[in-house]
């Protein structure tokens, strides 16, 4: 199978981290040294934490890279299980070759339970002398204090627009693309600072032609953009909600949707419905108020609280 | 609760586990001072209720502390100590220490007051623990023969919730108790109270109890009367929470009326995560106050309705096996990054990969 670009230009080294560099300078310190602290990655989806991990085990151990760390996702295996099982089995095990220690990067930590944060700060403890720890997380404020305590701490910044075009300008190159400044903006904006986007938006819009052009970019984004929400949405406007609801635990339950991701669909597609302007920017104020309440609540109740509002704007 | 109802009277009743039934008997007939034995293994596979069945059919007196006792040093000092010193032949007496995993910070010194009760003891003690080598069972591990509980096999499962499906006159697919048996992953408790959410036909049987909750809660117009009503559904907070949001289009037209129930059950909502998520168990009673306030909106429905159980769980677990599909589609990837974010690119994925897109 041909590689994801989101993978083949991920940067093998510190120095093509972009835009990081009060973080990116500190950390190479320690890797000079080949002895780094435990460390928490701090900020938004796309903008080098995970990429700055592997970056770092590259560097530390070279060829022997795989075998000394372990790369695990915190939102798909997040219970306490994992904390006992997988990560204390790796932590305890001696390193291969001459660096003393292994690398546990956790990434997305903050989805792990408290009861995993809790377990996972008894193996940092434990296995110091011979394993560091690395989280990623969006928010570090999920985590629990003893874990912050124990880390360094780097804030990483989301990426500014000249970032993401050096980015894409990188890929266009490698690839041997032909593509419009105006595609090149579209992309900048549809990314929101996240490059594993850019990356995937680059090379779809590659697949279906030749020449990347705004309304190819266009394509893609219109063909990405799931018509169910859409679909959801209007059923709401217009009272139906059980059409709506029913649409909505289709995508939830049946396609694994998460919540999080068909509230940024929902709030994206607001300004392009037949309301008033005014009733917009009342919806919006609602979108981030559930949006507030999905981090700890169901999914499906807080998605049919907010769809049930919809109704009291339909257009008379 | 199914499980509650079906639970064994006898060792006889018991399924899939007659080796640790075997070992424990064993063991305390040829029990000697000094040692205690730690029986672990996964929540539901009958440890607490075997070792109780025992002790009822040797005809011994049992004496038990659990995670709700207090267990600190000077609690256990007092109330252990002397319950392990005393007894006789004629009066043989079982002590049992279960959720022995889950001593709290405020049972610090709890653990060496239980050693001490161990080697002090005229009476066997067998502990009760999810997993033996839990960090704070390491000192306590010394002074305990290990035993391991197995998980009930998936057979046993579909044996007994066939059985449970038959006398209560149940409606349910052999193939939806096979998928039960097999989720379950040998917790035989969990298993016994998901048949209940797979079946309509048992809501049938008692619907005059949840149809009267559910009438009381959407139209008394009267707090107390309806906290009393959901104190007394047969139906537990949760479930009845999820019937109420399977109904509310039904019992409600107006959308401003739908945007305040909804309103009440987002917050709820909020309280009930807590709930699960922290063992916040204070919280239940803002979950329920707020359900209760549902009853004080002014709903114009008169009519009848037949209210309907809630969808929720059948829908989930059908679809299991082709979300597994699909997750081992992405894992095939090799993509560093998690299952969310992956989904979260599917659409642009689906472009790239064309045809060879298995995904969502």
């Amino acid at each position: 199978m041909f590689e994801i670009w989101s993978e083949k230009y991920r940067p093998r080294s510190l120095n093509e981290i972009i835009n990081q560099k009060h973080a990116i300078d500190r950390i190479k310190e320690f890797v000079k040294e080949k002895n780094i602290p435990n460390m928490l990655f701090a900020g938004p989806a796309g903008c080098g934490k995970t990429a700055t991990a592997l970056a770092i085990a590259y560097e530390i151990y070279e060829e022997n890279w795989r075998q000394n760390i372990l790369n695990l996702n915190a939102s798909d295996e997040r219970g306490i299980d994992v904390i006992r099982g997988k990560v204390k089995d790796f932590a305890r095990t001696k390193s291969m070759g001459s660096v003393p220690f292994k690398i546990i990067f956790l990434d997305e930590s903050d989805a792990l339970t408290p009861e995993a944060q809790q377990a996972l700060r008894r193996t940092m403890e434990a296995f110091t002398s011979i394993s560091r720890f690395i989280l990623a997380a969006n928010y570090s404020s999920r985590l629990i204090e003893p874990i912050q305590s124990r880390c360094a701490i780097f804030r990483f910044m989301s990426l500014k627009d000249a970032d993401v075009k050096h980015y894409i300008e990188r890929i266009v190159k490698g690839e041997k693309l032909k593509i419009d400044d105006g595609a090149i903006d579209e992309i900048v904006k549809l990314s929101e600072g996240d490059l594993r986007r850019v990356a995937n938006i680059l090379q779809a819009s590659a697949i279906l032609n030749k020449r990347i052009t705004k309304d190819v970019i266009y394509e893609v984004s219109m063909q990405a953009e799931p018509k169910e929400v859409r679909k959801m949405i209007e059923y709401a406007l217009n009272g139906k909600f059980s059409e709506s609801r029913e649409l909505l635990k289709e995508l939830l339950l049946k396609r694994g949707v998460s919540g999080e991701d068909i509230i940024k669909q929902i709030s994206s597609q607001i300004y392009d419905l037949d309301i008033s302007e005014k009733a917009k920017v009342e919806l919006i104020e609602k979108v981030g108020d559930f949006e507030y309440r999905l981090q700890t609540g169901n999914e499906q109740i807080q998605l049919e609280a907010l769809l049930a509002r919809f109704a009291l704007y339909k257009n008379s | 609760m199914l499980s509650e109802k079906y639970k064994p009277n006898s060792l006889k009743e018991v399924v899939g586990q007659t080796e640790l039934i075997v070992k424990v008997s064993d063991w305390i007939k040829k029990w000697k001072p000094g040692k205690a034995l730690l029986v672990y293994g996964p929540t539901g596979t009958g440890k607490t209720l075997i070792i109780k069945l025992i002790a009822k059919e040797m005809k011994m007196v049992l004496f038990e502390l659990n995670a709700s006792d207090e267990r600190s040093a000077s609690s256990i000092k007092e109330r252990l100590l002397p319950a392990a010193k005393e007894g006789s032949l004629s009066n043989k007496r079982l002590i049992l220490i279960d959720e022995a995993d889950s001593f709290g910070q405020s049972d610090r010194g709890g653990i060496a007051e239980v050693i001490k009760a161990i080697k002090e003891s005229a009476n066997p003690i067998i502990l009760i623990a999810n997993d033996a080598y839990d960090y704070k069972l390491r000192s306590l591990r010394g002074y305990c023969e290990l035993l391991k509980v197995r998980r009930i096999s998936k057979n046993s499962i579909e044996k007994k919730l066939t059985e449970i499906a038959l006398k209560e006159r149940l409606n349910v697919d052999k193939e939806v108790i096979e998928r039960i048996a097999e989720n379950a992953d040998g917790d035989m408790r969990s298993a016994m109270n998901d048949l209940i959410f797979s079946s309509e036909s048992i809501y049938r049987d008692k619907e005059k109890n949840i149809f009267e909750v559910l009438n009381t809660v959407f139209r008394s117009n009267d707090l107390r009367r309806t906290l009393q009503a959901i104190d007394r559904s047969d139906k537990d907070l949760e479930e009845l929470f999820w019937w109420i949001e399977q109904n509310i289009p039904l019992e409600y037209q107006d959308p401003a009326l739908i945007v305040k129930v909804f309103e009440i059950l987002s917050k709820a909502d909020i309280f009930r995560s807590n709930i699960t998520k922290n063992q916040n168990y204070r919280f239940i009673k803002y979950m329920k106050d707020m359900m209760a306030s549902i009853s004080l909106l002014e709903n114009p429905q008169k009519r009848f309705i037949m209210y309907r159980p809630p969808g929720r769980f059948i829908t989930l677990g059908s679809t299991k096996v082709s979300r597994k599909e699909a997750e081992e589609f992405y894992k095939s990837l090799g993509l560093n990054c998690s299952m969310k974010k992956m989904k979260e690119q599917s659409p642009y994925l689906k472009i790239i990969l064309g045809k060879k897109f298995m995904g969502f």
